[in-house]
């Protein structure tokens, strides 16, 4: 049934109040991806103030209490202790500000660089879509982990340089998938009538194509969010990310397996931590698709 | 005497639908030698059903695609695949209205939005923008509470009104309306209808109005041509085309309109079905393009590409129409061997 | 032949729970098609009348539809039967056809397929999953069935039916997937078929040909059809009882003649004075406005904010139904006192640019 009349006496404000209020409802009317939403927003909240909430911020660096170490969770300690007697809860905290900068890093440069082509391409069609999407290619075909490895052995591994070797393939999707979004826009006779307005190929890509492009990247951006915690933490379990002494979410893990099974808070606490934001994002995403399905549907 | 505002000779748009390299299928002939002119102040009407390459005309003309062939002159200067300074000329002096007018609106970007666009392209100042969109809304007839609504909360009449705001935004002299009513209700198409003539009067602009409901342009247009894969099948005054259509298309256009009134009925020539459909104009016909399926065709209709005759002031594509009978010869003799239908 | 209608609706109405609340979409509607009659429902693009043949058809998933109200269809009340007895009707004494040529045919199947299987299972799927068996691998069957297929597909003018019974619905045109459709809901010869705006999606010289052939049809064999259609001009050339609706609600009614002569409904008269002529003659300037928000429809009649007669009384109360004749009314209160009756030719007059009215909406 369509209902596109309007009123006269609704004017700005509230239409897109009524707006913004109905996408609140519909968001609110599914529990996981709210619960998703806690959750990253709490974890956010948390690693951004660590140094200040942490109970031991010292603890996050090159710090060793013997006495203490290889504590079980207690109150005092709720994660417990490691093997050189750090607080657990301390490590994890600080062990999400990388996760996330990580994710931040990534993405903050993936999307942009990837979306931008895409949408070139997509909007551009002919040769210069071939010749974006033919190196888009090649580099999809580079499984992102691999090359990690390579260029983290070749240089030092260090965080930055495990960054930079993810970034430099995450693009390729979202490229991927503006391209695709974009090409099955520019036909549509919005983009026309812009051209016929006389307007800029960068006001068509960023202000015509953009807004109906952006809810599948932000829905993809979101889940890429876990999976981008997961690669880093993979990189750091095997010894080419984060390094001791600081607390990565991976090298946490690695550490711990050494005194799996009696002291297993070391090991377990921390791959909690990673599979708690990496299923926060999960939920979030998924109810964000949910949320601009109904959109497209009306 | 001055040049017409615009003048079209034998245009051709062929679209290549090779996909490989190594295929070899030959192009479609959605506009294959057509030839128009329209005078200042006046209206052209262009009717066709789906396939009949009318769009492409007007989107060839405007330069969305590349013509294959023959000529466009805009006041006398030939527009055919133009010059970067022409084409700025083009999009401030020729502006098209779309069919469907929910989308051709970006459906994330607010009306207010959508109607800086041409005055940020055409080098308006940006404080006389403002202004020029609330001159823009009112004179198509809404308020400017409309600005800052999305498309979705307009009704189909409105969003056609904010195309045709758009598109006068720009201060052009020629505009092609593509269908800009064929989306609406009778009761809305009847009050764009409206706007259009009013405007055409206060603003003094020349339309090539294109559409394939005949009946909306009766009072509309000052010349009407009727298209039919890709060429024009009969060209003239509408009022003569009305009242003496001569081609079978036109004949069975006319005759297929449903109508409302006795005075009508009368008005409406006999029916006269065309067999089958529209083919594709990838497999258009050999000869007259219209002869599987007219009701007059003879052998030589499937030989021979027709001639155009001038009977009066009409110009007609026809080999079966004679003008000293007035008709058809199958009509004079056989009247009712055309509705058994074949292939 | 009794002398009951074939399909008779009282007080039906339909509700959408929705976003903004409660939509009150269609209400009060009465409407009846006799045997061998050919009615049409005439209204603009959110009128409600495809959603009132939903309701009829039951259609509707409810919720998030409420719909109330009585449909009869030849003595039963369809909104009783469960759902095998509806489903059984359905292909057996009630065929339906849709706008839209391509999404009524399954792309995967030939016409063939579906059709045979139509004829063969249409309204018979009671019979238990034995007899279905039984039946499904019965050549005998399957001949005679494909016999009545391509029989039909010649009485709908297919070209060529035994070729097209071996095409895939992609590999016809709009007008043969439209005509396959047609037969497809003739098939079982049912007593009334309801139709929403068949061939309205093809070009003018094929829909036209599909309605002369769908009228010549049910006409040799004594069907009934409701139609639906947003062209008035159809609705002349095809039937002989019209409703006209307006904001869910149906504004008047009459035989076919009577309309175009002289509607009594504003709207009605209206919409008539807005259709271009072909003899040149001058149209009005259009109805001013749209069609009203069903989640806050206006108070007293819904035409009121759009009607060039419109007055307080108008505003406040419902208008009553006034009778003209045993099969004509009109939902107008301007009947009811005397002085402002409103005609064809003043409704024109009124709705001329010059004479226009400035009224809410659209300006």
């Amino acid at each position: 049934m369509s209902t596109e009349t309007s009123r006269l006496d609704q004017f700005v404000s509230p239409a897109r109040r009524e707006l913004w209020y109905r996408s609140y409802q519909r968001f609110t009317n599914q529990p996981m991806s709210v619960i998703g939403l806690i959750i990253v927003v709490t974890i956010t909240i948390a690693a951004v103030f660590a140094p200040y909430i942490a109970p031991y911020p010292e603890h996050a660096g090159t710090f060793t209490d013997f006495a203490n170490a290889f504590q079980q969770p207690s109150l005092e300690h709720p994660l417990g202790t490691d093997d050189v007697g750090r607080d657990i809860l301390t490590r994890v905290l600080f062990g999400y500000r990388i996760a996330l900068t990580l994710v931040a890093v990534v993405l903050g440069l993936g999307v942009p660089v990837g979306v931008t082509l895409g949408l070139t391409a997509g909007y551009a069609g002919g040769w210069i879509d071939t010749i974006i999407m033919r190196v888009t290619d090649t580099f999809l075909a580079l499984p992102p982990l691999v090359l990690a490895l390579a260029i983290a052995s070749a240089f030092e591994p260090t965080l930055e340089v495990a960054m930079f070797a993810i970034a430099s393939l995450w693009w390729t999707w979202y490229a991927r998938l503006a391209r695709g979004l974009a090409a099955s826009q520019s036909d549509e006779e919005y983009i026309q009538a812009a051209k016929i307005s006389g307007a800029s190929t960068s006001h068509i890509l960023f202000r015509e194509l953009l807004p109906n492009c952006l809810s599948p990247l932000l829905v993809k951006a979101t889940l890429d969010a876990g999976i981008v915690v997961l690669t880093g933490a993979s990189l750091s379990f095997i010894g080419l990310g984060v390094q001791p002494p600081k607390p990565g979410l991976g090298t946490m893990v690695a550490n711990g397996t050494n005194f799996l099974p009696t002291d297993w808070w070391i090991a377990i606490m921390p791959g909690i931590a990673i599979f708690i934001l990496v299923m926060g994002f999960n939920m979030l995403g998924d109810g964000l698709r949910d949320l601009f399905d109904v959109e497209v549907e009306q | 005497m001055t040049a017409p505002v615009l003048e079209v000779k034998n245009l051709e748009k062929y679209f290549d639908t090779n996909t490989g390299w190594f295929e070899n299928k030959p192009p479609v002939k959605a506009v294959d030698g057509i030839s128009l002119t329209v005078d200042e102040g006046e209206t052209l009407a262009l009717i066709g059903e789906s396939g009949s390459g009318k769009s492409t005309v007007a989107e060839t003309i405007i330069n969305i695609h590349e013509a294959t062939g023959g000529l466009i002159r805009y006041q006398g200067e030939d527009i055919t695949n133009p010059l970067k300074e022409q084409l700025e000329t083009i999009r401030s002096d020729i502006q098209l209205v779309f069919q469907d007018p929910t989308s051709c609106l970006n459906p994330r970007r607010t009306i207010e939005k959508s109607l800086r666009v041409p005055l940020k392209a055409t080098g308006v100042a940006k404080d006389k923008r403002n202004q020029r969109v609330q001159e823009m809304l009112e004179r198509v007839g809404l308020t400017d509470e409309y600005l800052y609504k999305y498309p979705h909360e307009l009704s189909g009449g409105q969003k056609q009104r904010v195309n045709i705001a758009r598109a006068l935004a720009v201060e052009p002299r020629l505009l092609l309306l593509d269908e800009p009513t064929s989306a609406l209700d009778v009761s809305v198409q009847a009050k764009i209808i409206d706007l259009l003539r009013d405007l055409q009067e206060e603003l003094d602009l020349t339309y090539l109005f294109i559409t394939h409901d005949l009946s909306v342009v009766r009072n509309f247009a000052d010349e009407t041509a009727v298209m039919y894969l890709g060429e024009i099948q009969e060209k003239g005054p509408t009022e003569e085309i009305f009242q003496s259509p001569k081609h079978p298309y036109t004949r069975a256009l006319l005759s297929s309109i449903p109508v409302t009134s006795d005075s009508d009925e009368e008005y409406r020539p006999d029916s006269e079905p065309l067999r089958g459909e529209v083919p594709s104009p990838r497999e258009a016909p050999s000869g007259c393009r219209l002869h599987p399926r007219c009701p007059h065709a003879t052998e030589e209709c499937s030989m021979q590409h027709p001639d155009t005759q001038q009977v009066d002031d009409v110009e007609v594509q026809c080999i079966a129409y004679k003008e000293e009978s007035e008709g058809f010869e199958s009509l004079l003799t056989a009247t009712n061997d055309t509705s058994t239908e074949s292939q | 032949m009794s002398s009951d209608p074939l399909l008779e609706v009282a007080d039906l109405s339909v509700g959408f729970d929705g976003f903004d609340g409660y939509a009150d979409v269609v209400g009060d509607v009465d409407l009846r098609v006799e045997r061998g009659e050919i009615v049409t429902i005439v209204g603009e693009t959110g009128c409600g009348k495809s959603v009132t043949t939903k309701a009829i058809t039951g259609l509707l998933e409810e919720p998030p539809a409420h719909v109330d109200g009585s449909v009869e269809f030849d003595g039963m009340d369809l909104r009783e039967l469960s759902e095998d007895q509806r489903e059984s009707l359905n292909g057996d004494r009630l065929g339906m056809i849709f706008q839209n040529p391509l999404s009524g045919l399954n792309p995967v199947f030939t016409i063939g397929e579906q059709l045979i299987d139509t004829a063969m299972f249409g309204g018979k799927n009671d019979d238990g999953i034995l007899s279905y068996f039984r039946r499904r691998r019965s050549t005998a069957d399957r001949e005679n069935a494909r016999d009545r297929v391509v029989k039909m597909l010649r009485e709908v003018q297919m070209p060529d039916p035994e070729a097209v019974l071996d095409s895939y619905p992609s590999e016809l045109s709009g007008g043969m997937r439209q005509r396959a459709l047609i037969a497809q809901a003739l098939l079982n010869e049912p007593d009334l078929l309801i139709a929403d705006e068949p061939g309205s999606a093809l070009d003018v010289t094929v829909h036209d040909r599909i309605l002369s052939l769908l009228t010549d049809i049910i006409e040799d064999r004594d069907m009934s059809i409701l139609m639906i259609t947003h062209n008035l001009g159809v609705a002349r050339q095809v039937s002989d009882r019209i409703y006209i609706m307006y904001g869910g609600r149906i504004v008047e009614t009459a035989p076919t003649e009577e309309i175009f002569e002289e509607a009594h409904h504003p709207y009605t008269q209206g919409l008539i004075a807005s259709i271009p002529q072909l003899s040149g003659e001058e149209m009005a300037g259009g109805i001013d406005g749209s069609v009203p928000k069903y989640t806050d429809p206006p108070s007293g009649c819904r035409f009121h904010p759009r009607c060039p007669y419109a007055d307080e009384q108008c505003r406040q109360s419902p208008p009553p139904e006034v009778s003209f004749g045993e099969d004509s009314h009109a939902v107008c209160v301007r009947h009811t006192d005397d002085g402002t009756t409103p005609t064809n030719e003043k409704t024109k007059r009124r709705l001329m640019k010059n004479g226009s009215v400035q009224t809410g909406g659209e300006r």
